[in-house]
């Protein structure tokens, strides 16, 4: 049987597990990293990218540049919404729509597409592949984004693939 | 000179690889492009989404690839360009020449 990859539900570092320890479809096993004991239901793995996807909102709360994100599932919309005010979940839940539809499309031909910049008015929108159904949403003042904030993107990116 | 003669100067900009100009009805207006209709597909389809957004307010979109041949996308009027990039060279320095390009074709 295939190995299976879990993240520590408490310092996200990833575990490879054979299929023993997977009893009741939960994830049950001790981290290799800080031996925190997790039990979490497999099809709550999502839980994990929430947690990590936090740590990154507070990460960037500070950065000038940044004008706020969010997390955009294909099945479920808007998850984690750390936008201004003035847009509504339903406002986000169309702009999500729109982007990640877009960023599917040109996937459909160009497969090795890893990232979108929308410039739109005098915002640039950021989208990002997390998973397979979730993406990352940033709306920045000025456009590349500063190596910084760039290497935290990719660090959430590249943890969750 | 026609309109369609200066537009396929494009492909002699610095940073230009290859170039699809789309209608408002999915047509090809010119092109250079692999795969052309296809492309022009997707592009269309993307310049629909993009104006939903606010048609005045859409400058410009680009699709980062691990190739670094990133793929662009600029409103044109009531028409779209897909722009492919060469490898050797930046986003910014990219669509700074195209942006360029096309306000000289419109003062003309």
């Amino acid at each position: 049987m295939n190995n299976i990859l879990c993240f520590c539900e408490d310092c996200g570092k990833k575990n490879i597990l054979n299929p023993t320890p997977l009893q009741n479809k939960k994830a049950e096993f001790r981290c290799s990293s800080c031996n925190y004991l997790n039990a979490y239901p497999l099809n709550l793995q999502e839980r994990v990218y929430l947690k990590k996807a936090d740590l990154f909102f507070k990460e960037i709360v500070d950065a000038s540049e940044i004008m706020g994100s969010f997390l955009y599932h294909i099945k479920k919309g808007v998850l984690k919404n750390n936008m201004p005010k003035l847009l509504k979940k339903n406002d986000l839940n169309i702009l999500g729509a729109i982007l990640i539809k877009s960023y599917q499309l040109c996937i459909s031909q160009y497969k090795d597409v890893n990232e979108m910049t929308l410039v739109i008015s005098d915002k640039n929108m950021v989208a990002k592949q997390i998973s397979s159904e979730l993406f990352i949403i940033l709306s920045c003042k000025t456009r590349p984004l500063s190596q910084s904030i760039y290497n935290k993107l990719t660090h959430l990116v590249s943890d969750n693939k | 000179m026609t309109l369609i003669e200066k537009f396929s100067q494009i492909s002699r900009i610095e940073g230009v690889d290859q170039y699809v100009l789309v209608d408002q009805i999915g047509n090809i207006v010119a092109h250079k492009i692999d795969d052309p209709q296809k492309v022009a597909k997707i592009v269309f389809n993307l310049g629909k989404n993009f104006y939903s957004l606010g048609k005045t307010q859409f400058k410009h979109v680009t699709f980062s690839r691990e190739n670094q041949k990133n793929f662009f996308i600029f409103p044109v009027g009531n028409h779209c360009l897909g722009v492919i990039k060469q490898k050797n060279i930046n986003n910014i320095t990219l669509t700074d020449n195209i942006v360029n390009f096309l306000n000289s074709l419109l003062k003309e």
